[in-house]
């Protein structure tokens, strides 16, 4: 439930949501969107929130989809001021530099974490074909018994089955109950809604994990039951992911391209001044967020967070399966961030302090290879997203007033077989998928958005 | 006997001709857990980017473990099809093998693809 306060202090990651609204008399503080919307006054749709939302992972900066809603940023202070808010900042991970290239404090904070979130509870681990779930999965696995322990895993729709297959490895290598939950084409539309509501509309990232939450809460109905491992920031904080880029080109624009790269092809979905003003409203907020650290050693990894994993990403664990479980995301505790950004770029990259850790924890699944390491080119598998039941049920959601107005002519008119090829290409889901979640969202708070002038993306 | 459908009987290896691996239903004796050497032959069929195609005699087929990581369903029961083309989607459904598509990664031209850059072109 909201609670007024004067004050209001995040913590150092902002990875579990707080969203903050302005009162006449203080701040008003919920874990979620909706739940402060019945107290907030004139609800006004921002624009560049919801660009972020559909082209980029999510609103940037602090926005929300909601003028005067704001979501508290890492370290971030917010101060009620007779009805505005004033906001400050002392975020301490922006002052870690590498100072040390060994690996064992990050092993010892890793361990550490994982070891106090799973005492006295049942254990579940999200479990992919990737580094960050095995390595929690393995070292929750040392600390507690494996009756209380239970892996489960999904497709992620990437149209490949090495995901399952190789989780299926690593769980039997470590003798802990293991089941594939298969996504069903028949409940797409129904899985959709369901993390549109949990995320408070604010991502489409990670929909797929909706069956797995599902299964979550048939095998333990009470969510305080089991805590839940979510390798939220690992790739990050441990991994190599987001590096810039080689080739030619500055690093400010490397970075805001990695920002922007949903809306490579958009001509194929978005009419011409659209996906001008979408990219427009990602640079607006993301440019002030690279620029902060573009000479800082993991800029790279602090601009990822606070552009990608923060608004998008970390929605799923905190928002969906906090709903099922208690969840617990070790990688991006302040322990293990200090300790990841002690070690120099150079030691993150390619991955390669996974295996190196892993050896520490288990050497046979340090050395058994990653889905992504096996993964086939073509893609074998159709994905769910482009099967004719998604297609129909997207259609129906983005083929309507009023986003009508911003779509290609071509996805206009175009068939299910046009949907498809759009639907096959990274940025063309992605923004298919940004705008069902748009529509969504209108058809929840139609009634009570004062303003929501569309053709604003127009001009 | 057409070579390029190959039903999995034991975890030998699948010859090289061969575009859809037909995996025999728990009921009819086919397999049910995925377990080594299984999961070692599974990873090679989806290397190499073949369909994988579940041979459902009863709705019980549809349970297993291997069931899941298959993509298509064969069945000539309609209560079977009915239910997997909920679940699986009526696309990934089939009452005939050769309805199905060649796998991208057997198609001429990416076989050409694959041939001239095993020879470094």
């Amino acid at each position: 439930m909201p609670r007024t306060v004067n004050l209001f202090g995040g913590d150092q990651s902002g990875a579990a949501p707080r969203f903050v609204s302005p009162l006449d008399q203080g701040l008003l503080v919920g874990e979620s969107v909706s739940d402060l919307l019945p107290q907030v006054q004139g609800l006004t749709a921002d624009l560049n929130g919801l660009a972020q939302m559909v082209a980029a992972s999510g609103p940037i900066g602090g926005r929300t989809l909601f003028e005067g809603v704001y979501r508290v940023q890492p370290g971030e202070t917010l101060t009620a001021d007779r009805g505005k808010v004033r906001r400050s900042f002392n975020w301490e991970w922006e002052s870690i530099s590498p100072t040390t290239r060994d690996v064992s404090t990050l092993l010892d904070a890793i361990i550490a974490e994982v070891d106090s979130a799973v005492s006295a509870h049942q254990v579940v681990s999200m479990l992919s074909g990737g580094w960050d779930s095995r390595m929690l999965l393995a070292i929750a696995d040392r600390r507690q018994a494996a009756s209380r322990i239970r892996a489960l895993t999904t497709s992620s729709d990437t149209g490949t089955i090495m995901e399952e297959l190789v989780a299926t490895q690593v769980a039997q290598m470590l003798g802990i109950t293991h089941e594939i939950v298969m996504p069903h084409r028949n409940s797409f539309s129904e899985d959709l809604a369901t993390f549109a509501e949990a995320v408070d509309f604010q991502t489409s990232f990670h929909v797929w994990l909706v069956p797995l939450v599902r299964r979550l809460g048939e095998i333990h109905p009470d969510p305080r039951e089991a805590v839940v491992l979510d390798g939220l920031g690992g790739g990050l904080f441990v991994g190599g992911a987001f590096s810039d880029p080689p080739g030619a080109g500055t690093v400010m624009d490397k970075r805001l391209a990695g920002a922007t790269r949903y809306l490579e092809g958009a001509e194929r979905v978005l009419k011409g001044p659209v996906i001008a003003n979408f990219s427009e409203a990602i640079q607006s907020d993301a440019s002030d967020i690279v620029r902060r650290y573009l000479d800082h050693p993991h800029g790279h990894i602090l601009s990822a967070y606070l552009t990608r994993t923060l608004p998008g990403i970390s929605l799923a664990p905190h928002g969906l399966v906090r709903q099922a479980a208690r969840i617990a995301t070790p990688f991006v505790s302040n322990s293990v961030v200090q300790a990841g950004l002690s070690l120099p770029p150079e030691d993150h990259a390619k991955d390669r302090l996974y295996p190196l850790l892993m050896e520490q924890i288990h050497p046979e699944l340090a050395s058994l290879p990653t889905a992504q390491a096996q993964v086939p080119w073509p893609r074998p598998h159709p994905r769910r997203i482009t099967s004719i039941e998604a297609i129909r049920h997207l259609r129906s959601l983005i083929l309507t007033d009023p986003l009508h107005a911003l779509l290609a002519p071509e996805l206009q008119e175009g068939g299910p077989s046009y949907w498809r090829r759009t639907l096959s290409t990274t940025g063309g889901q992605h923004l298919l998928r940004g705008l069902a979640m748009l529509s969504l969202w209108w058809r929840r708070y139609q009634e009570e958005v004062a303003a929501f002038d569309i053709e604003t993306w127009l001009r | 006997m057409n070579r390029r459908i190959h039903t999995l009987l034991t975890t030998s290896k699948i010859p090289d001709t061969v575009q859809t691996v037909l995996v025999p239903g728990a009921s009819a004796g086919g397999p049910d857990d995925l377990v080594d050497p299984l999961i070692d032959l599974f990873i090679d069929i989806e290397r190499r980017g073949l369909n994988i195609v579940l041979h459902a005699h009863t709705l019980d087929d549809l349970e297993p473990p291997v069931a899941r990581v298959c993509r298509y369903v064969y069945s000539s029961d309609p209560g079977t099809l009915e239910v997997a083309s909920q679940r699986w989607g009526r696309e990934q459904v089939c009452t005939d093998l050769s309805e199905l598509p060649v796998p991208l990664s057997r198609t001429l031209r990416r076989r050409i693809y694959n041939a001239l850059k095993r020879r470094g072109r």
